[in-house]
């Protein structure tokens, strides 16, 4: 009568969702971030990261190994680090970067790349958003161009009187958009001043800085996306602080460190995007058939405190637009 | 009885289950073709209404876009400041994420106002757009949305313009990004994984959980579901392959404001779940209900196959003839009251064969009895035949032999006188005749005469055997008397007793006398019955002489015993015993143990004569050689006499 016992089990059993648990292994590298700031303790976008992964049945420890890996900023590093991850095959390879993005490119056509970079098309990267091809997909980190006018306008806001503007970066910058922006109607009448300190940050780089900015008699700073300064954030920082130039980023970091605004995109919502694909991957999708997304919302951070310090009123329009006010 | 055959319990079983799975059968596909219908139905209504509720949701999400957008549109709005309207266009902006653009027209249709998420905002630029299709829509319908455009090829972007309230208005329009439908489209709940989806009236992917699918801008026109919805042709539910090829329920709901189609699909399976899960319930009640039925059948079949069982087995057992068999049917039913009449049946068998057995047995034993009789009677008859002959026989020789005995005898007793009469003769002749003959012939006369005593007394023997032989043939010579048989057994005995005792002077024996007062007068011949008395005493002292045994004391009973017909004498020694060989024949005439002439051989088949042809009686030995001898006279109370037998 074992037959009968069957009924109940054919009644009861569903196809159980085919869910692949086999061991993964994937490498997080990035261009500059400390190894601290790669594990999900460390920081925001490292934990979207985790947390989107483990929705996804993806649990770091259990049955998905993250190797993290970083350049530290340093370009010189890039091929070695990219060779190095290389070596280690793991299933998945998550890029940050542009440049290291290349050079992992060049490294591996074979295992998967992940990459969040800017203008992934532009940067030689990919094909096409909609098809990036090969064995490259990810998340374009911009709407295709740089916000450069936007923050412009922002800063603006602030002081209505700005004439000169200084722009921070590290040498590694060639946006088309900052030709562009004389012809832009925010950036009218603005005389801009390219500031690259020729040493590092903890080496002079920012008695450097300050006294460019004094030289220049720069109104506002606005900073530039500029790998190799981001983890020396402070610095730049109390470098324009030292100045009395009010700092403007891309990067929330900046602002919530004493920046006046921050103006780019939701981050963590770009690295949730970027979990998704590095699932779909897993789950067996082809990277080069996946789409480049790019990211969608925008987040206007004020830093309330650094704008009374430097005297200044944080507009309506700025505050109406503002996602968030610190 | 065939055993290949199904048992009856068997049939009666398969006749149950079939008739119950058959009802059951007729019954479940009945109500499983129902339950599928209505379930097909339910899940085509319930498809129906999800495609209309995420037609509604989708629609509603643009709604909302319009109703924010709808707070520029104010008639007043034409009035305020241009920071105002800025303010206001940023606040929409921060409101509604999907916007990433927004433009103000004037009535003129001049642009006045761009705001961007992303580039920085334009005021007053004056651009003619009067002619734009944005401007012109918008103007025409108040609500204009613009076709879905990919922007770099993969941003699903749609435009939507809201003209003004007032006379000669304005025109806001906001620039969309339909990405984040997604939201909306993700948070539709198709059953467990069923999905939702929206095309354009082109067939082009706007928005599908799989975003990669919109973002390379899918063309989903090839699918007959958005072919038929496209056209607007065919049912609204159908089964259809899904985009990846799995067999779905696809339901559509248009939203023709948009120009949007927007599909909601389920998997075959799942929607059709219910249908399976009522077909397996059915399936599973049928199950139980034949199982139930293979019970309750062998159940009810052994009930009434059981009995039935065993009248079968104690018919079976009758039928080998253990008639005792009795058949154990409790039930009150038919096969009851048959098993009864089965074993009154049996009783009565058992009962009639009882008897009979004991007729026969009865039957039998009165053949065998009558069998014995006869064979006893035959060997009488042949015993008494053979002594009858024999007895003529005897006789006969007898009657040959003694006149030529008698002329032996008369010759002798002549030839003695003539002797007498030589004497005489010498006698007168005296001394005439010389001395020495006369002595001579003395002599010889002497032992002539002493021959002829012994011819005379030998003629004398044979005379007497051959009278006892003639014996033999005597008819009724002896008289017939009432004697008192215990006096004439004393008598006898006494006679023999000092008959050999003058023969042998030391010779003693004990005699033991049982006679028997009841023995009483008896009818017979006297003469003749103390001769076999005389004869077996005469036996019975030879017997106890011959034998030899130390401290061996000879001993004679003497036994006579009263019945109702008949009575009986015993004589019993305790001598020699009779060997078995001799016995058969001791009854014969001329057969005799004792040495050449003691004994004429006729005693006891003179015996056996008197008392079996002359007194219709019996006589009869019984012995143990070297111990002891029993002869036993039967006498008939009243018997006919033997007159005139041979």
């Amino acid at each position: 009568m074992r037959r009968r016992h069957l009924l109940p089990a054919l009644l009861l059993a569903r196809p159980a969702r085919a869910q692949r648990r086999r061991q993964a292994r994937i490498a997080l590298v990035h261009h500059y971030r400390t190894p601290a700031q790669l594990l999900p303790e460390g920081h925001e976008q490292a934990r979207a990261l985790h947390a989107t992964l483990a929705a996804a049945g993806w649990r770091e420890g259990e049955n998905l190994t993250i190797t993290r890996w970083t350049a530290l900023g340093d370009p010189a590093r890039y091929a070695a680090l990219c060779a190095e991850v290389v070596a280690t095959a793991p299933d998945v390879i998550l890029v940050s970067g542009a440049g290291l993005a290349r050079e992992m490119l060049a490294a591996t056509r074979r295992i998967p790349l992940v990459v969040l970079t800017p203008r992934p098309v532009e940067n030689g990267l990919a094909e096409s958003l909609a098809r990036p091809g090969g064995n490259l997909t990810g998340v374009s980190a911009d709407p295709g161009f740089h916000l450069l006018g936007k923050q412009v306008e922002f800063l603006r806001a602030f002081l209505p009187g700005m004439e000169r503007l200084a722009l921070i970066g590290d040498g590694t910058q060639d946006l088309p958009e900052l030709h562009d922006l004389p012809r832009q109607a925010s950036g009218a009448g603005l005389a801009l001043h390219m500031l690259v300190p020729g040493a590092p940050m903890d080496r002079g780089g920012g008695d450097e800085l300050v006294a460019r900015l004094r030289e220049t008699r720069a109104d506002a700073a606005l900073m530039l996306h500029a790998p190799r300064m981001i983890p020396r954030h402070r610095l730049v920082l109390a470098a324009t602080e030292r100045a009395g130039v009010p700092l403007a980023s891309e990067l929330r970091l900046f602002t919530t460190a004493g920046g006046l605004f921050s103006y780019g995109a939701d981050w963590v919502e770009v690295e949730r995007r970027r979990a998704r694909l590095v699932v779909r991957i897993l789950e067996g999708a082809s990277p080069g058939e996946l789409p480049i997304e790019q990211p969608v919302r925008f987040d206007l951070v004020v830093n309330q405190h650094t704008a009374q310090r430097f005297g200044l009123v944080v507009p309506l329009s700025v505050l109406a637009f503002a996602t968030e006010v610190v | 009885m065939i055993r290949r055959a199904l048992s009856l319990a068997q049939r009666l079983t398969l006749a149950f289950l079939g008739l119950v799975a058959a009802v059951l059968l007729v019954n479940g596909s009945i109500s499983m073709w129902f339950a599928y219908q209505e379930a097909t139905a339910a899940a085509v209504r319930v498809e129906q209404e999800k495609a209309d509720a995420a037609a509604d949701r989708v629609a509603q999400f643009v709604a909302e876009l319009e109703q924010q957008i709808g707070w520029t549109t104010r008639a007043d709005w034409s009035r305020v400041s241009m920071e105002q309207r800025r303010y206001d266009f940023i606040r929409l902006l921060r409101q509604a994420p999907a916007i990433t653009e927004l433009m103000y027209i004037d009535g003129e249709g001049r642009e006045r106002l761009r705001l961007s998420r992303l580039e920085p905002d334009v005021t007053d630029s004056g651009a003619d757009l009067s002619a734009d299709p944005r401007f012109r829509g918008a103007r025409d319908h108040r609500v204009w949305y613009g076709p879905v455009i990919f922007r770099r090829g993969s941003e699903p972007y749609m435009t939507v313009a809201i003209a003004h309230a007032g006379r000669n208005a304005g025109v806001t329009v906001a620039e969309v990004n339909l990405k984040l439908i997604w939201e909306v489209i993700t948070a539709i709940r198709v059953g467990g994984t069923g999905y939702a989806f929206v095309t354009d009236t082109a067939g082009r992917l706007i928005a599908h959980p799989d975003m990669s699918l919109v973002l390379r801008e899918t063309d989903l026109s090839a699918l007959p579901q958005v072919a038929g919805a496209m056209a607007a042709l065919g049912e609204r539910v159908r089964t259809a392959r899904g985009v990846d090829g799995r067999s779905v329920l696809s339901a559509h709901a248009a939203i023709p404001r948009l120009g949007w189609i927007v599909f909601v699909e389920q998997p075959t399976a799942e929607a059709l779940a219910p249908v399976y899960a009522a077909a397996y319930q059915t399936l599973a009640l049928l199950g139980l209900g034949v199982v139930l039925a293979l019970l309750a059948g062998v159940v009810l079949a052994r009930r009434l196959t059981d009995p039935i069982r065993a009248l079968q087995a104690g018919a079976e057992r009758l039928g080998r003839g253990d008639l005792a068999q009795r058949i154990a049917v409790a039930s009150a039913d038919e096969i009851g009251t048959l098993a009864l009449r089965f074993n009154e049946m049996a009783a009565r068998i058992q009962d009639a064969q009882e008897t009979l057995e004991a007729k026969v047995a009865d039957r039998t034993r009165e053949l065998a009895q009558s069998l014995e009789d006869l064979r006893a009677a035959q060997d009488r008859l042949v015993q008494s035949e053979k002594l009858a002959s024999l007895g003529q026989l005897t006789a006969g020789i007898a009657h040959e032999i003694k006149n030529p005995l008698n002329f032996v005898n008369n010759f002798a007793d002549l030839s003695v006188e003539l002797i007498s009469e030589l004497h005489e003769a010498m006698d007168k002749a005296g001394t005439t005749l010389d001395p020495a003959l006369g002595a001579e012939i003395e002599e010889l006369c002497r032992m002539l005469r002493d021959n002829l005593g012994r011819i005379a007394a030998h003629g004398r023997r044979a005379d007497s055997i051959v009278r006892n032989m003639l014996a033999h043939s005597r008819d009724g010579a002896g008289e017939r008397l009432t004697v008192d048989l215990n006096a004439l057994v004393e008598e006898t005995l006494n006679l023999a007793w000092h008959g050999a005792r003058a023969e042998r002077p030391g010779f003693n024996v004990t005699l033991e006398k049982r006679l028997d007062p009841a023995a009483g007068q008896l009818d017979l011949y006297p003469q003749e019955f103390t001769r076999v008395l005389l004869n077996l005493f005469g036996n019975a002292f030879h017997a106890v002489q011959q034998k030899e045994a130390p401290g061996f004391q000879p001993h004679l009973r003497v036994m006579t015993e009263a019945r109702a017909a008949a009575i009986i004498i015993q004589v019993r020694d305790n001598g020699t015993g009779i060997p078995d060989a001799v016995r058969s024949h001791i009854f014969e005439p001329f057969f005799t143990t004792k040495p050449a002439g003691q004994g004429t051989g006729l005693g006891l088949s003179l015996s056996h004569d008197i008392v079996v042809q002359q007194h219709g009686g019996e006589i009869a030995v019984a012995t143990e050689p070297g111990a002891w001898t029993e002869f036993t006279i039967t006498l008939p109370r009243r018997a006919a006499l033997a007159e005139g037998a041979a």
